[in-house]
């Protein structure tokens, strides 16, 4: 094999072989965090889905309950504001980036999920709403709302834990440095808050 | 902050692990769309109901109906067992995502109806929850499960039948493609450019010995390749249908 050297020396040849694995590797290692960051992205399209359907629900059922002409109404304000409240917030994936905002998120849906529970519990005392088909149907789609709120975010904090342990661990760490993934943050616990009494947010 | 972050994620962890030690042991996916773990229907009943759910599946649609009754939800929520067992299931088409799964709790006496991703626009919430209140409420009460279960199941079909256009895929898209095409241009190109290089060494025995190495550099790359994001569900032992917690639920 060592008949003659060319013009490109072995040395020059392993450089780039050399070469080759590291950039090989740097694009697998890229190419991973971006499907990750993809998938991330994907999951909370789906949160902000299931958010936005909430949201859409409210007017129609704040509409029905007032029909109800003796239903209280701090009970039916409560989700009034907190829907107005949880609106103002954008639900971008830069919220992912900005713990202050994103916890404020967290606050304003968990409130208007909580103001939501407590008005399906005042329900409870009106017959005539029970026993109207096109009410007990809106209270299906609201519970159904609910549930897959619930999935949305645990899916989507499955990802993202994936993503931040990625980010955090070696090798990758190193990409995630070159090429800016930042940690992002995810949905903590709140199982309690949706039953919790009323918040005053003022 | 790192610290803090470090411990969120192992504590995140830690009540993954105890969620999961706690959780129903759900088993693998049965053959058959009708599984009645408590005894209630007879085998012929049981036929005539499968027969029924064939059917269904045998239409345009080709939506999947699971029936399972079981005799109690180990004190979880019916609509977390419903879920966990719909998706390791994977009751319905990969692309369509047209399942459905309807559970029977018999001890807490409580049912879910759980409506894959794909058959959400078809079967609403609102209607699934009046199917439930209308046939299963009354007849269950009567301990009549099996017409129950009938009626609720032909219920299903002629809805499906009748609103069945089409079934839109996932919502939110999977994993683009784009990213492994990108991959394996890069890949090609790196290649070319090493055997212009070779050629151009002027050397041309000494390429065999550079493709050999390519092949090792792109086997070793592989090796490294970064795991994807996506789906990290149990298994993948059915159809592929997946489920983001549409139905509805009840008590008889």
């Amino acid at each position: 094999m060592n008949k003659q050297l060319g013009t490109i020396s072995n040395k020059a040849i392993a450089a780039l072989v050399i070469i080759g694995i590291v950039i090989l590797y740097a694009i697998s290692g890229y190419n991973g965090l971006v499907s990750q960051n993809q998938a991330v992205n994907s999951a909370w399209a789906q949160v902000q889905n299931q958010y936005q359907r909430r949201m859409d629900l409210i007017p129609n059922l704040v509409n029905t309950v007032k029909g109800e002409a003796s239903f209280e109404k701090s009970t039916l304000n409560d989700v009034i504001n907190a829907r107005a409240r949880a609106s103002q917030i954008t639900m971008s994936p830069e919220l992912l980036n900005d713990p202050g905002q994103f916890q404020k998120f967290q606050q304003a849906q968990g409130a208007l999920g909580s103001s939501l529970s407590r008005l399906m519990v005042v329900v409870e005392k009106y017959p005539e709403l029970k026993t109207n088909a096109q009410f007990a149907q809106l209270m299906d789609e609201v519970a159904g709302t609910e549930n897959r709120i619930a999935v949305a975010r645990r899916d989507f904090n499955n990802t993202v834990q994936q993503y931040d342990t990625s980010i955090a661990t070696f090798p990758k760490n190193i990409f995630a440095n070159l090429f800016g993934f930042k940690h992002k943050e995810y949905f903590q616990a709140d199982e309690g808050a949706a039953k919790a009494p009323a918040i005053n947010f003022n | 902050m790192v610290y803090s972050a470090m411990t969120k994620r192992l504590f995140c962890a830690l009540l993954f692990v105890v969620v999961n030690v706690f959780a129903i042991n759900i088993p693998n996916r049965p053959d058959s769309r009708v599984i009645d773990q408590t005894n209630t229907l007879s085998s012929q009943q049981q036929q005539v109901l499968r027969s029924a759910l064939n059917e269904i599946y045998n239409t345009e649609s080709h939506t999947e109906i699971q029936v399972l009754m079981v005799p109690s939800l180990d004190n979880e929520p019916i609509e977390d067992v419903s879920l966990r067992i719909a998706r390791k299931w994977q009751i319905g088409q990969k692309n369509t995502n047209n399942g459905v799964i309807i559970l029977i709790a018999l001890k807490e006496r409580k049912y879910r109806i759980e409506v894959g991703y794909g058959l959400e626009g078809v079967l609403p919430d609102g209607y699934i929850g009046n199917l439930e209140r209308d046939i299963m409420m009354p007849y269950f009460a009567r301990n009549d499960f099996f017409n129950g279960l009938k009626l609720v199941i032909s219920n299903l079909g002629q809805e499906i039948a009748r609103d069945y256009k089409h079934l839109p895929g996932r919502p939110a898209g999977q994993i683009p493609t784009k990213n492994a095409i990108i991959y394996v241009l890069l890949g090609i190109g790196i290649f070319v450019i090493i055997v212009i290089l070779a050629l151009a060494s002027g050397s041309p025995g000494r390429i065999a010995d550079i493709l050999w190495l390519i092949l090792n550099i792109i086997t070793l790359a592989s090796l490294f390749r970064g795991g994807g994001g996506g789906n990290n569900r149990d298994d993948d032992t059915g159809g592929g249908g997946d489920f983001g917690g549409g139905g509805s639920q009840g008590k008889w």
